[in-house]
């Protein structure tokens, strides 16, 4: 597995949203992937709760904060948030690189009918350098 | 399936840039911008998703020249008008709420209307609805019903390219649907990568421009439930024998609106002529925009419209 859930480390972070989705329910087995993994199927705790976070390979961490809307399911969104060093510039390269690995993991565990094959074929067909078959992947 | 005029071995069409700047109205609380060129009868052009009013570009000298009056809005969340930042903020009535609005403020009493993809849907529930203002309707690569294109059931790429978090990323991130989905959706691809695509690319910004791009297709109904389904199967039973003169123009090379779409709306409206077949995909205006200008124009002149 290429993420690992993990918690928000103790050092100072700059956090900064990468990719929103507002309507995680669009297709529900999507949702119901980050209810099962977080455990939110009991809605949003009291307090918020605490973020969870996922670590891809390389290092990089992201926060899952889930987002809620009177009328739809909860989580109803989640924003992806790069955690770097305080003063430390976004490296949108790196960032989508990771983000390819999230969406990879997120495809993966979904399960059919969604596959990672069609998630790999889509990337390739709308030119995302990180879709390209492992062994060509830039490093 | 019939060819009508059209030639890929045509002489290849300039690419003038995009129309005139226009003007701004606000409507519904929303900026849109829109375009009005010449002088006469007026025809309301309108695009779809992930296009603008630049979609049009060579088709509306055409009718001017012609000396017909074009008026060319960009859709909320599209061009020159003001982008859509909430998924909850719209919905296909949304948009027929706006083009009311918008077409009630230009003082419009009599129009024909030139629909492409969700123009479609929006145009012809604006129509069906002011019956008597209609003089005429112009449908291309687009629909009126809730039952989708095969193109659009599959998973790849279509799901999956909207697909929660997928669809922010490729869409959102990397504008894939303006850039590269444009660009497969045409037939002479590379004229289309060396102008007009940085010119609809260039329109979309940012990641947060781009919402619309993805949340259209979140809009069309897969299983016939919803209210966008609902919408739409109303607007099939208020289109069906409808006797308002109609045209159809169609790509022949068109991949996501099959010609059985195209062969539907001449059963729908027993007035509609058609379909003229041009090259063309999906984007076919960006193939043949001055063919499909003239054909717009010879059934404007035809005494279609009165």
């Amino acid at each position: 597995m290429t993420v690992t859930v993990t918690t928000r480390p103790g050092a100072p972070r700059r956090s900064t949203v990468v990719l929103r989705e507002e309507d995680l329910g669009h297709y529900d087995e999507f949702r119901r992937f980050f209810v099962d993994t977080f455990d939110l199927g009991g809605g949003l705790p009291a307090g918020g709760g605490d973020v969870p976070c996922v670590e891809v390979v390389g290092g990089g961490i992201y926060e899952l904060v889930f987002l809620g809307r009177s009328g739809k399911p909860y989580p109803s969104g989640v924003e992806v948030r790069a955690l770097t060093e305080p003063f430390e510039p976004l490296d949108a390269d790196r960032v989508d690189r990771d983000l390819w690995q999230i969406l990879r993991w997120v495809v993966e565990n979904v399960g059919e009918p969604w596959s990672l094959d069609d998630l790999e074929r889509t990337g390739i067909l709308y030119r995302v350098r990180w879709a390209a078959p492992p062994d060509d992947r830039p490093r | 399936m019939s060819g009508e005029g059209g030639s890929r071995s045509g002489p290849a069409q300039s690419l003038p840039g995009d129309l005139p700047t226009g003007r701004h109205v606000t409507v519904n609380g929303i900026r849109l911008h829109v375009t009005e060129v010449g002088a006469g009868p007026a025809v309301v052009l309108l695009h779809g998703n992930p296009t603008s009013s630049l979609l049009w570009r060579n088709v509306v000298p055409v009718l001017v020249n012609a000396g017909w009056r074009a008026i060319v809005p960009d859709l909320a969340g599209f061009g020159h008008s003001q982008k859509v930042t909430h998924p909850g903020d719209v919905s296909l009535a949304h948009y027929v709420a706006d083009l009311t609005a918008m077409i009630d403020l230009l003082g419009l009493e009599q129009v024909t209307l030139v629909c492409h993809d969700w123009g479609g849907p929006i145009g012809l529930s604006w129509a069906v609805t002011h019956r008597a203002r209609v003089e005429g309707l112009v449908l291309m690569s687009t629909w009126a019903w809730s039952d989708t294109a095969p193109f659009h059931t599959r998973i790849f790429p279509w799901r999956m390219m909207h697909a929660p978090l997928v669809g922010p990323f490729l869409l959102g991130r990397h504008n894939a649907l303006a850039g590269r989905g444009m660009h497969l959706s045409v037939v002479d691809r590379e004229r289309f990568a060396d102008d007009a695509m940085r010119l609809y690319t260039g329109q979309l910004p940012t990641p947060e421009s781009r919402l619309m791009t993805w949340q259209f297709p979140r809009l069309i109904p897969l299983d016939g439930s919803g209210e966008t389904a609902a919408h739409l199967d109303w607007l099939e039973s208020e289109l069906s024998g409808w006797e308002v003169p109609a045209l159809v123009v169609w790509g022949r090379e068109d991949d996501v609106f099959p010609a059985a779409f195209a062969e539907r709306f001449t059963t729908l409206l027993p007035a509609a002529r058609g379909p003229k077949w041009v090259t063309g995909r999906h984007f076919l205006q960006e193939d043949s925009g001055p063919e499909i200008g003239r054909l717009i124009v010879g059934f404007l002149e035809s005494g279609a419209p009165s």
